[in-house]
């Protein structure tokens, strides 16, 4: 009892000082917590159905709850993965009648989705998004923003992405939306590589959204494109327009094994 | 309830294959259903004496289903009467759950019968029998040798399982799901008690309703079996059960991909070696291919997925028509998903056409890569794909059927602008959006085009000649390897007797007559070579 009293005081520590922003801090108070998580039995996956089972649950679930944003404010994907994993048993292995199902566990799931989409680890997100029940999908924001968002991603509509950072459900996703904005520069800067053959430097960062020629004239250096006469000329489309050469290496290793497969049959 | 309609998936494979079954055969032999379940015991005996049950296995559930529709507890409760009379402790089971207190009608009946039986098997023996009554009476003589001994089915343990299997599918079959899920696990835990590996096959059977009289309870009651589940398929493998490893894990994935657990189920997959990569049973087989499948589908990865499907589907045994559609639904979408379109005989087959009906829509909208009826097709049924779990995938295609509009459009202009391609494909976001769309199918290779950015248009690249490339070579090269591989594969899956001893002399001869033929064609292929 004792100890369920302490681990509170300490989530509401932790709380106060996750508002005020201080990273460093929360996360020495983090430790504390998780060390005194470990010895309630209720928790997964002891499981045990001790008289205070559902207390202990559903603060351990708000302790994680709280440790996923903390990891969101420290921006360390890594820790937001290890502990988003802790945290999603309590949501899919406990019946909501044990305990009622969290307020923030749309907010998180959604996070959770938009740190895949970064990340760029579509087979997981989507994986991920298959656990969600459809009618959520359509009537939580936070789900719909992150499937908008994966939706222009396929597409190819990279302006709605870049302009839907502003529109975030969350402060907490705009973290992660300004990640994935990068990511989604990078993107247009390899799509128009392909589909230009040339536009003018003014055209250039209207198009791949640099806010300064500066930005826009290194990023040309380390791609390899051509600046000439105030207009960048996309080096890599010619390159790949050559023929490639007759593979003849390929072509004997065919014939070799059609000859030795067709040998066994007849 | 609700999944009643949906099960292509899982159990409904071998139901309704036995459903398929079953008239035709009922037709055909006339014989009473408690002969045929006495054939049933004789037939198990004879196999556990022989230590080689699967093979009669299928045999076994074929004539099982045969007598399942006519099948009263009546029957059950004589069969075990006669055949297992020892066993008190099946008797007490089966009591919580069958009415196995024979009425005074039915037992004077059952009386009357027998002595009909004897009365009957005595005058055949005699040889006089009569015109009129022939029919009835060759058919019990022939199943009065059978249940004459009582005393040796009582042996096997096989047979008091089977007197349970058939209790679970009657209690199944009259609706009573709440009692079959609750004999089903009382069995399981009694099969528990066995470690023979005779008992393997039907064992496997057992588990498979297990898990389907859960799933007819609800929800709730197949997800609490999960651990059940997983120690059973742990002691199968420790016991190389391969039977029944196979029937389990396709059972857990089922379990897991009832409720979207997409990645436990790859994890347990993954993680899961089966001890000899061939499958024993082809329905497991299928199966495993389609949970395959589908989960490869969820992770984008179609082309494997594609793979899986279309083999299940060259395996499915005909009378499995759910299942059949639920594969061809899944292999529809994940044409579409790769960008192809599905040939239309996949509509088409007789029976299917109803149910296959919103996928032909889908893809009629996509093969026009018109945006808009897309949109009114998935609207119109939403439902029925979210019953089929296909929902989120729907979702994927919008950007397909943009894809294919716009490859529409890239033949038929050589230039146009952007403003028109916009309104052709039905986009809403303007000509950013649309510059944005045309690039990155660009670079996807989609289309070959270059955007002019200053006057707004989009111009197609000349088509170069296809022939040129390594394109065709290579599609031959796909299709040489598959067949060589079809050919290695039917090589492999071939089955022969185990060889007895006194066939061994006449193989022994054989193999001496083969060898002097290949020397005699080596001899001649080295003439030839002089030449």
């Amino acid at each position: 009892m004792a100890l369920l009293q302490k681990t509170r005081r300490l989530l509401e520590k932790l709380k106060s000082e996750a508002s005020k922003g201080k990273v460093a801090s929360c996360e020495e108070t983090l430790v504390e917590i998780k060390l005194h998580l470990t010895s309630f039995a209720a928790l997964p996956p002891r499981y045990e159905k001790t008289p205070t089972a559902a207390e202990e649950l559903g603060l351990a679930r708000e302790c994680l709850e709280q440790a996923v944003v903390v990891s969101v404010q420290a921006n360390d994907e890594q820790a937001f993965e290890r502990n988003y994993l802790q945290l999603n048993t309590y949501y899919t292995d406990i019946k909501d009648d044990f305990m009622p199902a969290s307020q923030q566990m749309l907010l998180l799931k959604g996070l959770n989705l938009l740190r895949l989409l970064v990340q760029n680890r579509l087979a997981e997100f989507h994986t991920e998004l298959e656990t969600i029940e459809p009618h959520v999908q359509n009537s939580s924001e936070h789900i719909k923003y992150v499937i908008q968002l994966e939706q222009s991603h396929m597409e190819g509509a990279y302006n709605k992405i870049l302009g839907s950072s502003k529109s975030c459900p969350s402060p907490l996703y705009v973290s992660f939306a300004e990640k994935l904005n990068e990511t989604v520069r990078d993107e247009i800067c390899a799509c128009s590589e392909e589909a230009y053959e040339s536009l003018s430097l003014a055209e250039a960062r209207q198009v791949m959204r640099f806010d300064t020629e500066e930005g826009l004239l290194a990023y040309a250096k380390e791609a390899g494109w051509v600046v000439k006469d105030g207009r960048v000329f996309f080096a890599a489309a010619e390159a790949s327009t050559d023929k490639v050469e007759l593979n003849s290496m390929d072509l004997i290793k065919n014939t070799l094994h059609y000859a030795k497969e067709i040998e066994r049959i007849v | 309830m609700g999944n009643e309609n949906a099960p292509g998936e899982a159990m409904d494979l071998d139901t309704k294959k036995q459903e398929s079954t079953g008239p035709a055969a009922a037709e055909k032999a006339p014989i009473k259903v408690f002969d045929l379940l006495c054939q049933n015991v004789h037939l198990l005996e004879e196999a556990v004496h022989a230590k080689e049950t699967s093979l009669c296995m299928g045999r076994l559930m074929r004539q099982t289903s045969a007598a399942r529709k006519r099948m009263t507890e009546h029957d059950i409760a004589k069969l075990l009467k006669t055949k297992l009379p020892n066993s008190n402790e099946v008797q007490q089971t089966l009591a919580q759950f069958l009415d196995l207190t024979v009425t005074e009608d039915a037992k004077i009946a059952m009386e009357t019968d027998d002595n009909k039986e004897n009365d009957a098997a005595a005058e055949a023996v005699n040889g006089t029998v009569e015109g009129g009554k022939k029919e009835e009476k060759t058919s019990a003589a022939t199943a009065t040798p059978v249940h004459n001994r009582p005393t040796r089915a009582s042996a096997v343990p096989e047979c008091e399982i089977y007197v349970f299997l058939l209790a679970i599918l009657k209690l199944l079959d009259s609706g009573s799901d709440e009692k079959a899920r609750e004999l089903s696990g009382t069995v399981v835990d009694w099969l528990q008690s066995f470690n023979r590996r005779t008992m393997d096959s039907l064992a496997a059977r057992i588990y498979a309703y297990f898990s389907w009289s859960h799933e007819r309870c609800g929800d709730d009651h197949l997800q609490g079996i999960r651990s059940k589940l997983l120690t059973l398929q742990r002691t199968a493998i420790l016991r190389h059960d391969e039977i029944g490893q196979e029937t389990l894990l396709n059972l857990l994935l089922h379990n897991y991909l009832h409720f979207s657990l997409y990645d436990h189920a790859d994890k347990l997959r993954s993680k899961t070696q089966l001890t000899s990569n061939q499958h024993r049973n082809v329905h497991q087989f299928c199966r495993y291919l389609f949970y395959i499948g589908k989960i490869r589908a969820i992770q984008l990865d179609y082309t494997e997925s594609k793979e899986k499907l279309q083999q299940a589907l060259r395996k499915v045994p005909s009378g499995a028509k759910g299942f059949r559609i639920t594969l061809h639904k899944w292999l529809c979408m994940v044409h579409l998903l790769l960008g192809e379109i599905p040939e239309r005989t996949h509509f088409t087959t007789p029976g299917m056409r109803r149910a296959l009906k919103p996928y032909f829509s889908l893809t009629q909208a996509i093969r026009k890569g018109d945006l808009k009826t897309f949109q009114q097709v998935a609207q119109r049924h939403w439902d029925q794909f979210m019953e089929d779990k296909t929902h989120n995938l729907i979702v994927r295609l919008q950007h397909n059927v943009i894809r294919t509009g716009l490859r529409n459009i890239s033949k038929a202009y050589s230039r146009v602008s952007l403003e028109d391609v916009s309104k052709m494909l039905g986009l809403s976001g303007g000509i950013e959006e649309v510059e944005c769309i045309v690039a990155k199918a660009v670079r996807d290779g989609a289309i070959e085009a270059k955007i002019d950015h200053a006057n707004k248009w989009m111009t197609t690249n000349e088509a170069s000649d296809i022939y040129s490339t390594f394109e065709p070579q290579q599609a031959f090269h796909s299709r040489i390897m598959f067949c060589l591989n079809l050919h290695n594969e039917a090589v492999k899956a071939m089955r022969y007797k185990p060889k007895e001893q006194k066939d061994k002399d006449s193989a022994e001869e054989a193999r001496k007559e083969r060898l002097q033929q290949e020397q005699e064609i080596a001899s001649a292929l080295e003439e030839d070579d002089e030449f």
